[in-house]
């Protein structure tokens, strides 16, 4: 019985161009705050400073740029791959404007400054409530056309919608554990270690599940179809895409390599980078193999060129992360630009090129016409492709360079470059680069904006593409060359299970040691909670995004020891709720700066660190200079850590912490004004210098060495 | 057979062998710090453009051998752009390290040019790459012809290339595509049922042993150590470098033998030392600064003056009076240089002059005694590697 339907192709439109807007927002952000770090007079307002810019910008491109690029290639090849609509009209377009109200809300709390301070998961509590409610309504829409399909088997891009929607719901969940103190404040659930090892977890799979899998999905439909031509080879789809959810999860630890994370959890990371090389490349293989007697058609046809450079950059970053994750190569790219070229040539080759080639492909067929000119997609190919040129390699120059710069000593003993500003300043060309490519590349995107635009003017959009198929009823079981693997295809809600299951594993077995045996974090007896004053201003800290550009890790490297003390112990993050041990060293590492300068010095430093420290790239940040300490939030604070086993003591909220709060601040008042420095105890400067003033020195206080 | 064609391949790989030469004897040099009169970056820029001429003349003579093929010309051209830019990149690198404001240290324009050098020997073995395939197409026409004449249905034999490709991929050729299509169907996308690549296989166990061989060496044999043993053989290396060095050289100066000097050029790089470390505290004329550093200009001396109070307090800093240890950022002779600097300014009187603060300081009533101000750096921060200044405490004590 032939069945007559009609696939939604509005919900298209309106992802793809909610995708094409966000991308190039996002672009214009990255610029932004690329030229921030050269030009510090360009963080002209306390919301306009690269540490609250800098998480809009990454979670503009990926929660918005990406995953409206996500959702748009979803709806468009499930529809069509299970012959169906979509399950409820009702829930695509509760999902749509959900998720750019999430999206807006992010570009409106975060630079107010409202962040949990775990990278690319800063939205507070409520606005990850909304996002886990969001996504269960995709995750209905999506199982409920699957389960409604005429399509007796599910294609391999679905098994990767199925493994990204359960890994993510995982993940985000676990991650956001937080307890709220305030409508736009939380702590994170875990501390130190715990909490460093569950965000990069997240942090390491939200580039997997995010990023990759539903994107491999989205080339598994769109290549074919561009090229014309069978996908390679089934028995690699089945192989590589088991393999690659299942080792994925397990890799997240190598962002903590050399850290104070314990060893047995850096070697997982490392080998499981190196096992996932084959499972990633599978993918790039069957996407390259695919083309196999269409490469002649590659030289013409501007959507199988972004496919084939984002096919190709996803190789490259794919080989290159793994090597990065071995000790060798993590000694030297961490905390350095290496990082950054990494993620950019993912991020701009592998999801911007995808999805752009996915816009020329959708575009013109959404709007029955052709693409209004071949020519500017083909420029915008070219001038993109520069742009990631422009971009990747003057930032690997910068990370060896710096990381070269750290490392060398003279034959006496002393490090080379003991000002660390020198090592960024000799990078600073890079930067400008950069900007360069980043430009070269949102200008390509501009030129698709035109495109699309004239496209768009020249056809008129199909909303309702009328199908028709057989009933899934009258649709036979087949065995298709004996392959097991039909079942699964076949039992979907099995194929969510196993996903589950298989990703489930290698969380468990690295988290839950990692909480529950001690051995793990070894206590340190002088190691103390925070006063109240330092809370404050560990929260204006982590607010002003000041992790952005500062480690709080000192490595085990002779060169670390020698530039910032002794290297971190585990013992000392167990009441950092979170944890800001960074990920990337624009300015110094901080984790012993407690006592190395004076209270007067980080006065004027944060006054104007420019006109203080000659040549400075650090922003001015005068608004501490007159905001006030949120004292009413106090007692909510104390609450809130206590609630998570930080041992003030009972009632300490209650008055004791304000009158401790106010003698340290005339501690450090005090102090200043003996520098003739008059400045109100109650300003936010007073807390944060009391923050930095405490930073790493539980260690050195006589507790620590009687405790040895 | 197109000699000319032979020819261009031997000349391009006479001239490439020495290019790598260069590079394998310019990173030796670098390696061992040796400076043997030449510097390696002047071989590396002449191993580059080497290769650029090279890559233009081997495009003429392709351009030549394949000129009517479309499709070579445009390919061959954009090499030789890319080698051009790759040049001119350079090029500017080095005009850069003339005159650029953030100089170019010649170990970084080194790495530079190796990277341009291995990039045009890349572009090089595309090029050589092309240009066979070239040669066995025209050639393969040749014999093609020979065959029809011969009216001889010949077997076209494999080469050892594609041999080897078909034992590292396994592929079914296109031609026979329709054998390993598989039923199935999803909106028009069909699948072949190619078996998996063998090398992508052996890739994936060869990492799956590696993973296993790491495991056990670091975590049940232990041959491969934890971080932090890691770092203790790291200090304890650096240590012994260090102390071999410092012996090498009889240097070493500490605050309890320590001299004043008076040469121009001690003063003078005391003068940088005190520029670049010490105008944010204490002033661009030794003035001081309210609430930072006192004045250094007048008699009076919070921590004893002297050339070897200043050395020391220099050396440990106060660090309850937040003046910071320059112990790990200075070596002994600069410190020694900057403290004679600082000295050399007594009694500058220079304008917004700080009041004086501590003791008037008489040199005759000096005794080493004033070192107890400052010699008890509970400094954890000291490591084992910091041998001049480890000692210096020793003696200290």
């Amino acid at each position: 019985m032939l069945e007559r339907f009609h696939y939604d192709n509005r919900i298209v439109k309106a992802f793809l161009f909610a995708s094409i807007l966000f991308g190039i927002v996002g672009m214009l952000v990255g610029i932004i705050v690329a030229l921030q770090l050269v030009i510090p007079g360009l963080n002209a307002a306390e919301w306009f400073t690269f540490g609250r810019l800098r998480p809009l910008h990454t979670n503009a491109v990926i929660f918005a740029f990406v995953g409206n690029g996500i959702f748009a290639g979803v709806y468009y090849s499930m529809q069509r791959l299970l012959k169906t609509r979509m399950f409820s009209d009702a829930l695509s377009w509760i999902h749509f404007w959900a998720w750019q109200l999430i999206i807006a809300s992010a570009a409106i709390t975060l630079p107010l400054g409202f962040t949990t301070g775990k990278e690319y998961a800063e939205l507070e509590w409520p606005i990850d409530i909304a996002i886990t409610l969001v996504w269960v309504v995709f995750g209905i829409n999506m199982f409920g056309t699957i389960l409604k399909r005429r399509e007796r088997h599910l294609y391999v891009a679905i098994w990767f919608y199925i493994a990204t929607w359960v890994t993510v719901a995982m993940l985000h969940i676990v991650n956001s554990f937080e307890i709220p103190v305030s409508l736009f404040k939380s702590y994170s659930w875990y501390a130190g270690v715990q909490d460093a090892l569950v965000q990069w977890w997240y942090g390491h799979n939200a580039v997997a599940f995010f990023l990759t899998t539903p994107y491999l999905g989205l080339m598994y439909y769109f290549m074919p179809k561009a090229a014309n031509r069978p996908v390679y080879s089934y028995k690699l789809s089945i192989i590589h895409f088991w393999a690659l959810i299942f080792i994925y999860i397990w890799a997240g630890p190598h962002h903590l390599l050399y850290s104070s994370l314990p060893d047995w959890a850096q070697s997982l990371g490392t080998v499981f980078s190196i096992m996932l090389i084959a499972p990633s490349w599978g993918g790039m293989l069957n996407g390259l193999l695919t083309l196999r007697g269409a490469w002649d058609r590659v030289r013409e046809d501007p959507v199988l060129k972004f496919f084939v450079v984002a096919v190709t950059c996803y190789g490259m970053a794919t080989l290159e992360g793994p090597l990065l994750s071995t000790k060798f190569f993590n000694s030297i790219s961490h905390f350095t630009d290496w990082t950054i070229a990494h993620v950019h040539v993912g991020g701009l080759g592998w999801n911007g090129f995808l999805t752009f080639g996915m816009v020329y492909w959708l575009v013109p067929r959404l709007y029955g016409t052709k693409l209004y000119s071949t020519g500017l997609a083909n420029a915008h190919f070219w001038i993109g492709t520069l742009g990631i040129v422009f971009y990747a390699i003057p930032m690997y120059f910068a990370g060896f360079t710096q990381s070269l710069m750290w490392k060398q000593f003279t034959p006496d003993g002393y490090l080379v470059y003991k000002n660390f500003l020198d090592t960024l300043l000799q990078i600073e060309y890079a930067y400008w680069l950069r900007a360069l490519g980043g430009v070269l590349f949102l200008l390509g995107a501009l030129l698709m904006v035109y495109n699309v635009w004239r496209t768009v003017a020249q056809g008129k959009l199909v909303a309702e593409e009328a199908a028709e198929a057989p009933a899934l009823e009258g649709v036979p079981v087949t065995s298709d060359g004996g392959y097991w693997h039909r079942w699964i295809e076949r039992s979907p809600i099995w194929m969510l299970v196993l996903s589950l299951v298989l990703v489930a594993i290698g969380g468990l077995i690295e988290l839950v040691p990692t909480f529950l045996i001690k051995s793990n974090v070894p206590t340190i007896a002088s190691v103390t909670p925070y006063t109240p004053l330092e809370l404050h201003g560990r929260d204006i800290y982590i607010r002003d995004g000041c992790y952005t550009c500062h480690s709080q890790m000192v490595r085990p490297f002779r060169s670390e020891t020698e530039r910032y003390g002794e290297y971190a112990k585990a013992g000392e993050f167990v009441y950092d709720h979170p944890f800001q041990w960074g990920s990337k060293r624009t300015g110094p590492d901080l984790l012993r700066v407690g006592g190395k300068y004076q209270n007067s010095w980080h006065f004027y430093h944060m006054l104007d660190p420019g006109k203080f420290v000659k040549g400075s790239l650090m922003p001015p940040f005068p608004h501490l200079f007159e905001n006030t300490i949120d004292v009413d939030g106090t007692k909510a604070r104390i609450e809130a850590m206590q609630t998570l086993g930080v041992p003030y003591p009972e009632g300490y909220g209650d008055a004791k912490a304000m009158e401790d709060l106010q003698a340290q601040a005339k501690l450090i008042t005090d102090d200043l004004k003996k520098g003739g420095i008059e400045i109100d105890g109650d300003r936010e400067i007073v807390a944060l210098i009391a923050y930095l003033q405490r930073l790493g020195t539980d260690i050195k206080k006589p507790a620590a060495v009687a405790a040895k | 057979m197109n000699k000319r064609n032979l020819l261009s391949i031997a000349t391009l790989a006479l001239l490439g062998v020495p290019a790598v030469a260069q590079d394998a004897a310019a990173a030796a040099t670098v390696a061992t710090g040796s400076s043997t009169g030449i510097n390696p970056n002047y071989l590396l820029l002449g191993a580059a453009i080497l290769q650029v001429v090279i890559i233009i003349s081997l495009n003429s003579v392709m351009r030549l051998l394949g000129g009517s093929g479309k499709v070579w010309t445009a390919r061959m051209q954009r090499t030789s752009t890319a080698a051009l830019v790759l040049l001119l990149f350079t090029g500017a690198q080095d005009a850069q390290a003339a005159t650029g404001p953030t100089q170019w240290t010649s170990n970084q324009l080194f790495y530079v040019l190796i990277v341009v050098n291995v990039f045009l020997f890349i572009l090089l073995l595309a090029q050589v790459n092309l240009l066979r395939n070239m040669t066995r197409t025209l050639v393969g026409k040749a014999e093609e012809e020979h065959a029809t004449s011969a009216g001889a249905a010949r077997v076209k034999r494999p080469t050892f290339e594609s041999k080897l490709l078909q034992v590292l991929t396994r592929r079914v050729s296109m031609e026979r595509e329709q054998d390993v299509l598989m039923h199935h169907e999803y909106d028009g996308i069909r699948e072949l049922d190619n078996v998996l690549p063998p090398w992508w296989l052996w890739l994936f166990y060869g990492t799956i042993i590696w993973s296993v061989v790491y495991l056990v060496n670091v975590h049940v044999t232990g041959v491969w150590p934890h971080q932090a043993d890691e770092y203790a053989q790291e200090m304890e290396q650096a240590k012994a470098d260090v102390a071999a060095y410092v012996a090498r050289l009889g240097e070493s100066v500490d605050e309890n033998n320590v001299k004043l000097l008076t040469d121009a050029g001690a003063i003078g790089t005391g003068k940088g030392l005190y520029e670049a470390n010490c105008v944010a505290c204490h002033g661009s004329a030794a003035e001081g600064k309210t609430g930072l550093g006192p004045n250094l200009t007048d008699a009076y001396w919070i921590h004893g003056g002297g050339i070897k109070n200043v050395f020391s307090t220099i050396k440990y800093g106060v660090p309850a009076k937040g003046m910071i240890s320059w112990k790990t950022q200075m070596k002994a002779s600069e410190l020694q240089a900057v403290a004679s600097y600082v000295l050399s300014l007594q009694g500058s009187e220079p304008a917004n002059a700080q009041p004086p603060q501590g003791d008037l300081w008489k040199e005759e009533g000096a005794p080493a005694a004033a070192a107890d101000s400052t010699a008890a750096p509970a400094d954890s921060s000291a490591t084992p590697a910091d041998t001049a200044s480890a000692s210096g405490m020793a003696q200290a004590k």
